[in-house]
């Protein structure tokens, strides 16, 4: 009795990888808040400056903070969290039937290893060549207004097309699709089928199926995917500038335009804000959830 | 370090840490275009290195080294003065190159804080200063606001904005002047504006076309005071709310396609576009505007980078300032890109002495009389003007609108 | 009780209440899958026309690819691109599987992680700069290739980890440990039981590596001191006022040509012939 108490004791070490090599995570840790966390802290700390004429002063203000509120970058931001997060929400709902139809509906292997590369292949490609293209489409003289005039839908062009919200919207959108797809593939694509087959076999109605079995074992991939997607969305500049026509100004378009007069302290403080505004969704995030799920235990349930 | 100095420059940041770089140039090895060893052979051979816009190069630097025996390494920037100054002072790109070449303005800057060297007029490789006239070599492109002779003028143009004229119902030759009130405050081409996004370009023609109609004063168009920055923006937002603008542009490309598109009747844009648009929609169906108020004046200069100095290919390095100077120059950048620059009348010699088709000398003649009849109309831009700070803060007002 | 056939689940059949379901999400995926390509192969069409960016084709002609080939200026930006990416791709997989492997047996796992992810949400931009800033005016080192290395991996780290990590957190540790309870040293565990599984993972960090940084912009025009890569040549031509969009247009679809095959391969491979039995 006593000797199985003490197996575990003797052999401490060499169970987990993170056993096997304790000062991984450490070096790790160490090596990014070096690569990582400090440029960060210096990029914030420079928010407590200011810059004139092309120069920095470094004496400590708070005119820089002050400024982001009185000159209306702060809308900016909220803009783009806005968009940032509706586009998240979309691509959710629109990735996830597609990754489970993916991985556990589709035809044939060959047809997965074909949508997958058709998937990956847009990122070898200048997002601005393939923007540029829709412009041509919706526009006033655009194909689509073409094709529909032709066929007498409609008697005159419709506007708000594109140079809108709407379009930088669907701009986003088709572009980050890929985002949010790929990590939910694959975390639905290691679900045991036993395991679905044994939740139907016990009678369980397909909805529950869904919710009660797939749903958790891909939430890993579903965090990921929309983690994949929020970041990029947020700091997206080619279909706002793009799509946008001037009337929708996001984040990254308000930086380039501080850094091309050399405002490193403006650059510092948006980004901070953005920085904080995401944390406190987080935080939200976190504690609405923690009502109905743990994500930590959830993530050591998953491994047994 | 941020508290040795309460205020301070970019260049002041990297000096102490030229130390700290003789230590590192063994990791760049890897990765250096231009090695330390290299510039030392430089004094020997005669290859000029250069940073700068991509619009001051040559389609093709081997004629460069047939006529005179140079050799050009071009390291291209964007047009983005932030990142030019930055890679100018903090990166020291000088280090590495011989020449800068980019917009007026940044000489204003820079060279006050040492990172450009004073042009020697009297160097004898400088053959043409006497005979370029004061007008590009004292322009603000060149001429330091200290006074200083920064640098050599490469080339100059005037920009204002492409129209339809058959939209507008305008004589379609081109030839008349037009009002940039056709893009401000018109009834005619409501909604149909394409308006530049780069507060550089865009805000210094609004502040040219408010003086004009006496709305405002605004004393230097293209360095406007915080108040001032403000009447002008005050005025684009109330145009932009009552629907002026049908986008705002930020890239060539854009130009290009809106124009060919027809999808805006009038934009300010830079005149290649015009130029392309009309490639596709046939000669003249859009027009480069000569405008009654002003224009967008511009220059590219050549600077010398401080590190040159020590070097001793300093011969070298003002022959090819000379050679910006010259005619063969002038008349293949006037060809290709239909800039104008000095000594234009070099050019046409050049180019009858070299055999050129009848037509492409007309068009020398006719870059230069396009040019002289822009620069009779004020103001010049600057890349780098002291309210920065202020006009880039209230253009944003004008985004967000 | 008739055991279900696991095939038969593949084909989405009897589990699902609604038919139409699988017809709804493949209408989806190929749905939007169309929207990303249909401009690919605009450009595609629009590569052999005259006039690339007016909106017909008409007239055809292979002017691009011609001046494609003719001006080799974009070669050697394109050459680093590749090198900087397949190097950015290699690191990346393998720090991502190392730390991904650990991570999950971590007390402080969700602190980490938040903090590997925390780049994703920092504007390019932003981040170029502070790296910038960092290492220029305060370390005074002086950049190059490697800064911009530096900078594409710290960018793709957390794309890497959290694909590696949707597979370590369901990795079934007791395999582990019972490999080492029958005295497996440390690699032949790792070769023998995880690869298998985690290589679908490993793959996508290193591929998701090797993409990412090689369209890369913001970042690389910060810390690229005087090397120039694809997307960076791209930036300095676009202020070049005449228009790149042939070469552009005429490249991209080369690559296409090239590389969808090449990967649709790649994924069957890794997928179909060695997929996990």
């Amino acid at each position: 009795m006593s000797d199985v108490a003490l197996k575990p004791a003797r052999r401490p070490s060499m169970r987990t990888p993170l056993d096997r090599s304790p000062w991984l995570l450490p070096v790790f840790l160490g090596i990014w808040l070096f690569i990582v966390i400090a440029p960060l802290l210096v990029l914030f700390a420079y928010s407590f400056f200011e810059s004139r004429n092309f120069a920095m002063i470094y004496r400590p203000s708070l005119a820089t903070w002050e400024s982001l509120f009185t000159s209306g970058r702060f809308e900016v931001t909220v803009r783009t969290l806005r968009i940032a997060m509706t586009v998240t929400v979309i691509e959710l709902l629109l990735a996830f039937p597609s990754a489970l139809w993916l991985a556990k509906g589709c035809c044939s292997k060959t047809t997965r290893a074909l949508v997958l590369a058709m998937l990956t292949i847009p990122f070898f490609l200048d997002l601005s060549s393939r923007i540029i293209v829709w412009r041509g489409i919706l526009d006033e003289n655009g194909l689509i207004n073409h094709v529909l005039m032709a066929l007498h839908i409609i008697g005159s062009p419709i506007q708000g097309m594109l140079y809108s919200e709407p379009a930088v919207h669907f701009g986003m959108i088709v572009s980050d699709f890929p985002m949010m797809v790929l990590p939910i593939y694959m975390a639905i694509n290691v679900i045991d089928d036993t395991l679905i087959a044994a939740a139907a076999d016990l009678g369980a109605t397909p909805a529950r199926i869904l919710f009660d079995v797939i749903l958790p074992l891909s939430l890993p991939g579903v965090l990921a995917g929309v983690v994949f997607t929020l970041g990029p969305a947020l700091a997206s500049w080619i279909e706002p500038n793009m799509l946008g026509g001037g009337f929708v100004n996001m984040l990254s378009n308000s930086v380039d335009s501080a850094y091309s007069a050399l405002r490193y302290p403006v650059v510092a403080a948006l980004s901070s804000f953005v920085i904080l505004m995401v944390g406190l969704m987080l935080a939200l995030l976190m504690f609405l959830t923690r009502r109905f799920a743990d994500l930590s235990t959830s993530f050591r349930n998953l491994q047994s | 370090m941020k508290d040795r100095h309460s205020t301070t420059s970019q260049l002041d940041l990297s000096r102490r840490d030229m130390l700290k770089s003789i230590a590192a140039t063994g990791a760049l090895a890897l990765g250096g275009t231009f090695g330390l060893n290299r510039l030392a052979n430089a004094a020997a051979s005669s290859t000029v290195r250069a940073y700068g816009v991509t619009t001051a190069q040559l389609k093709d630097w081997s004629i460069l080294q047939k006529s005179t025996g140079l050799k050009m390494e071009y390291v291209g920037s964007g047009n983005d003065v932030g990142v030019f100054m930055r890679d100018v002072m903090a990166s020291q790109m000088g280090n590495k190159v011989d020449l800068f070449i980019f917009e007026g303005g940044t000489q204003n800057i820079l060279g006050p804080q040492g990172a450009y060297l004073v042009i020697d007029e009297k160097n004898p490789e400088l053959k043409l200063w006497q005979r370029t006239p004061d007008t590009w070599k004292r322009s603000q492109t060149v001429l330091g606001s200290d006074g200083k002779q920064y640098g050599v003028p490469v080339i100059g143009n005037a920009d204002s904005f492409g129209y339809f004229p058959d939209k507008l119902g305008i004589n379609p030759d081109g030839s008349a002047d037009v009002s940039w009130k056709m893009m401000f405050d018109d009834d005619r081409t409501r909604g149909r504006v394409g308006y530049d996004k780069t507060w550089n370009y865009s805000i210094g023609v609004a502040a040219l076309y408010l003086n004009s109609t006496g709305k405002a004063k605004i004393v230097n168009p293209a360095d406007p005071s915080p108040a001032e920055a403000k009447t002008v923006v005050d005025f684009l937002v109330a145009r932009k709310k009552a629907g002026q603008f049908r986008t705002l542009v930020s890239s060539f490309e854009e130009q290009i396609q809106l124009l060919s598109n027809r999808e805006v009747d009038i934009l300010n844009c830079w005149e290649p576009a015009v130029r392309e648009a009309n490639l596709k929609l046939g000669d003249g169906k859009t027009r480069y505007a000569y405008t009654n108020e002003g224009y967008y004046k511009w220059g590219h200069g050549a600077y010398i980078a401080s590190q040159a100095k020590d070097r001793g290919n300093m011969n070298t390095i003002y022959r090819m300032l000379n050679y910006f100077l010259d005619g063969e120059y002038r008349a293949l950048q006037a060809r290709d890109r239909g800039y104008a620059g000095p000594n234009m009348d070099l050019a046409v010699k050049y180019a009858s002495a070299n055999g050129w088709k009848q037509e492409d000398i007309d068009n020398l003649k006719a870059t230069q009389q396009k040019v002289d009849r822009k620069f009779t109309k004020p103001f010049v831009s600057t890349t780098t003007p002291s309210h920065s700070d202020a006009i880039e803060e209230e253009w944003q007002r004008f985004l967000n609108a | 009780m008739p055991a279900r056939h696991p095939d038969s689940l593949a084909y989405g059949g009897e589990w699902s209440y609604w038919k139409g379901w699988t017809r709804l999400a493949r209408w989806i995926m190929f749905g939007v899958l169309g929207l990303i390509y249909f401009p690919l192969l605009w450009l595609a069409l629009m590569s052999i026309s005259a006039r690339p960016l007016s909106g017909l084709p008409f007239p055809f002609s292979g002017a691009n690819y011609v001046s494609l080939f003719q001006n080799g200026d974009w070669l050697a930006p394109f050459g680093i691109s590749v090198l900087i990416a397949i190097g950015v791709g290699f690191v990346t997989a393998v720090t991502a599987t190392l730390v991904g492997r650990a991570l999950p047996h971590s007390k402080r796992a969700g602190t980490l992680v938040l903090l590997a992810v925390l780049p994703l949400f920092i504007p390019g931009m932003s981040m170029g700069a502070a790296q910038f800033i960092f290492l220029r005016p305060m370390l005074g080192l002086t950049l190059g290739f490697w800064s911009i290395f530096l900078g594409h991996v710290v960018w793709a780290f957390p794309f890497s980890l959290l694909i590696v990590l949707v597979l370590t957190t369901r990795f079934d540790s007791r395999l582990v440990e019972a490999a080492a309870d029958l005295g497996a040293s440390g690699w032949r565990t790792f070769w023998d039981i995880e690869m298998p599984i985690l290589r679908p993972g490993i793959v996508g960090a290193g591929t998701f590596g090797f993409l990412i940084s090689f369209n890369e912009v913001q970042r690389s025009i910060f810390l690229r001191g005087t090397a120039t890569t694809m997307p960076i040549w791209n930036w300095t031509m676009a202020s070049s006022q005449q228009s790149q969009v042939p070469v552009i247009f005429s490249l991209e679809t080369i690559v296409l040509a090239v590389v969808l095959p090449l990967l649709a391969a790649l994924f069957w491979v890794l997928f179909v012939r060695m997929d996990k039995s």
